[in-house]
């Protein structure tokens, strides 16, 4: 079963890779990271938070579109030129063909996420040896590796919920908008939730309850934001328990959302 | 296709476009770019999501460029509530994010009470954010003495601010000092006998030594105000009325501090400069 998963996923990579769509945003994603040396000027004081915000940031809009302009149409071009069909016809469970192209597919947002994360590396050194040190104190090579690892992680939720998406709807624009949807409620919860935060504390609440379990499904993506620990010296120690829990909880639901994709496509027809 | 004769179209065109152009830039050349209200920070957060540190940057970007193309004699108020807002959403949305705190504190404390009280609301926010942060807290009570004419409360601000690691002994100072101006003398008197006993350098001992004689002496004055009133149920109209019954003489504090007099308080106050 391995075997069959990495030849799948790896002519899913070989497959994005030769795509001009990648290439150019890649190339796109670079130059942006590039002109962060540009935008970093009309900033004062905070410039080493600045920098490496812009250059996450920069990482997160291109796996989003990876994700909605790719990820999406990479399953549904499988379903209009029936390589789906093909793979399936071979001794491949529709289960091994899901896991297969999640795979194939997160291997290739993290030679994404590995490019850009190098170059946005250097560019913040470059930054941060061309100002003053008290405009860019730290930057933290870990930090900066435990903030890309963060993104790659909200990442892989919102490619998780691509798969459920694409085995529930046919065509690739339902699953684009549900996808987009699906994110929009990802960020918004937390902020209800946050509206509600003095109402917490009366478990007899159905809505904050409501709200709460909502949350289990639609997870707080904020919950791997790090970027901001980027320009601190040292992480807290009481953060690697928080990292176990979030790390624990991503796996999980992965698990839980391949599953119930997997499901979806035993299940499906396909004609 | 030929195109033949409707070439010659072409140059025509482009002149009237170019004519239309240079009417349409001269008429925008002096209307004056309005800053824009930000939407609520829950907005934004909602709908940023990731991007919301960057969004706030942007945003912050937009102030400091509008800020820069304000036309010289332009009144402060008129663009000071809007630009409180904004940089009221942005800490709000991004609280980390140190420019705005300077920036705000640059561009609207002082511009009227409105405003100075929106900086105070905001530097809190960064107070919260940067707890050991000490030039935050400098401007909240700078901005309570110098702008709010509320000295007890700046005096509050420099002893909390006092405490914070690495705190420059001036806080301890200033709150003394402007505890003593807002007539709370007794309460400067402790400060000033405990930074004495703390401090190391003997001409800043002897310095706090003979500010501490000048808080008693105003002290006195204080208790010959209550004495006043508890004889005759009403507050003096000047303190020139409790010599020489209820005290010999006013203190004089040359050119180090002025007395004042705020029915019930008595407070010693630095000469303006």
């Amino acid at each position: 079963m391995v075997a069959k998963l990495r030849v799948l996923a790896w002519l899913v990579v070989l497959d994005g890779l030769r795509r001009y769509a990648i290439i150019g945003l890649v190339a796109l994603a670079l130059a942006l990271e590039v002109g962060g040396l540009l935008f970093v000027d009309f900033i004062p004081r905070d410039i080493g938070r600045v920098a490496s915000d812009f250059i996450l940031s920069v990482g997160f809009f291109a796996g989003i579109i990876f994700l909605l302009f790719h990820a999406v149409q990479a399953i549904a071009w499988d379903e209009g030129r029936r390589t789906s069909h093909t793979f399936l016809a071979r001794p491949i469970t529709r289960s091994q063909y899901v896991l297969g192209v999640f795979l194939g597919l997160s291997l290739l947002l993290l030679l994404l996420n590995i490019v850009l994360a190098g170059t946005g590396y250097g560019i913040l050194f470059l930054i941060k040896n061309s100002v003053k040190a008290i405009y860019f104190k730290h930057l933290s090579l870990y930090n900066y590796g435990l903030a890309w690892a963060g993104l790659y992680c909200s990442e892989l939720i919102i490619l998780a919920a691509v798969m459920v998406f694409s085995g529930l709807v046919r065509k690739s624009f339902p699953v684009l908008l549900m996808t987009v949807s699906y994110y929009c409620i990802c960020s918004g919860l937390p902020v209800v939730r946050d509206a509600f935060i003095g109402r917490e504390e009366n478990d007899s609440d159905i809505l904050v309850e409501m709200l709460r379990w909502l949350t289990a499904i639609f997870p707080d993506l904020g919950r791997f934001d790090f970027k901001t620990l980027i320009t601190k010296e040292m992480t807290n120690s009481g953060l690697w328990q928080t990292l176990g829990i979030d790390f624990a909880l991503l796996f999980f639901y992965l698990l839980i959302s391949l599953t119930v994709a997997a499901m979806i496509y035993e299940r499906r027809d396909l004609q | 296709m030929k195109l033949g004769w409707k070439l010659l179209l072409i140059p025509p065109v482009l002149v009237i476009y170019g004519l239309i152009f240079r009417t349409q830039e001269k008429m925008f050349q002096g209307i004056e770019v309005d800053l824009q209200p930000l939407p609520g920070y829950r907005y934004i957060l909602a709908i940023s999501g990731y991007l919301h540190q960057i969004v706030a940057e942007i945003s912050f970007v937009e102030t400091a460029v509008f800020l820069g193309g304000v036309k010289a004699g332009t009144e402060p108020s008129t663009y000071s509530v809007t630009l409180a807002h904004n940089y009221q959403q942005i800490t709000k949305i991004y609280p980390e994010f140190i420019d705005p705190y300077f920036y705000s504190q640059s561009y609207l404390a002082g511009v009227n009470n409105e405003a100075t009280n929106a900086v105070n609301e905001i530097l809190s926010t960064g107070m919260l954010a940067h707890p050991e942060n000490l030039v935050l807290p400098f401007f909240q009570g700078f901005n309570f003495f110098r702008y709010l004419d509320e000295p007890l409360q700046a005096s509050k601000i420099f002893t909390v601010a006092s405490m914070l690691p690495n705190a420059p002994p001036m806080f301890s100072h200033l709150a003394a000092i402007l505890s003593a101006e807002g007539g709370q003398l007794e309460a400067s008197i402790h400060s000033l006998r405990a930074m004495i006993q703390s401090a190391d350098d003997e001409t800043v001992k002897r310095r706090y030594h003979e500010e501490m004689e000048m808080f008693q002496q105003a002290y006195i004055v204080q208790q010959a105000v209550w004495k006043y009133s508890n004889e005759k149920q009403s507050y003096p109209k000047t303190l020139d009325q409790l010599v020489p019954n209820y005290i010999e003489k006013l203190p004089d504090f040359g050119n180090v501090f002025n007395l004042t007099w705020k029915p019930p308080t008595v407070g010693l106050k630095r000469p303006d400069r």
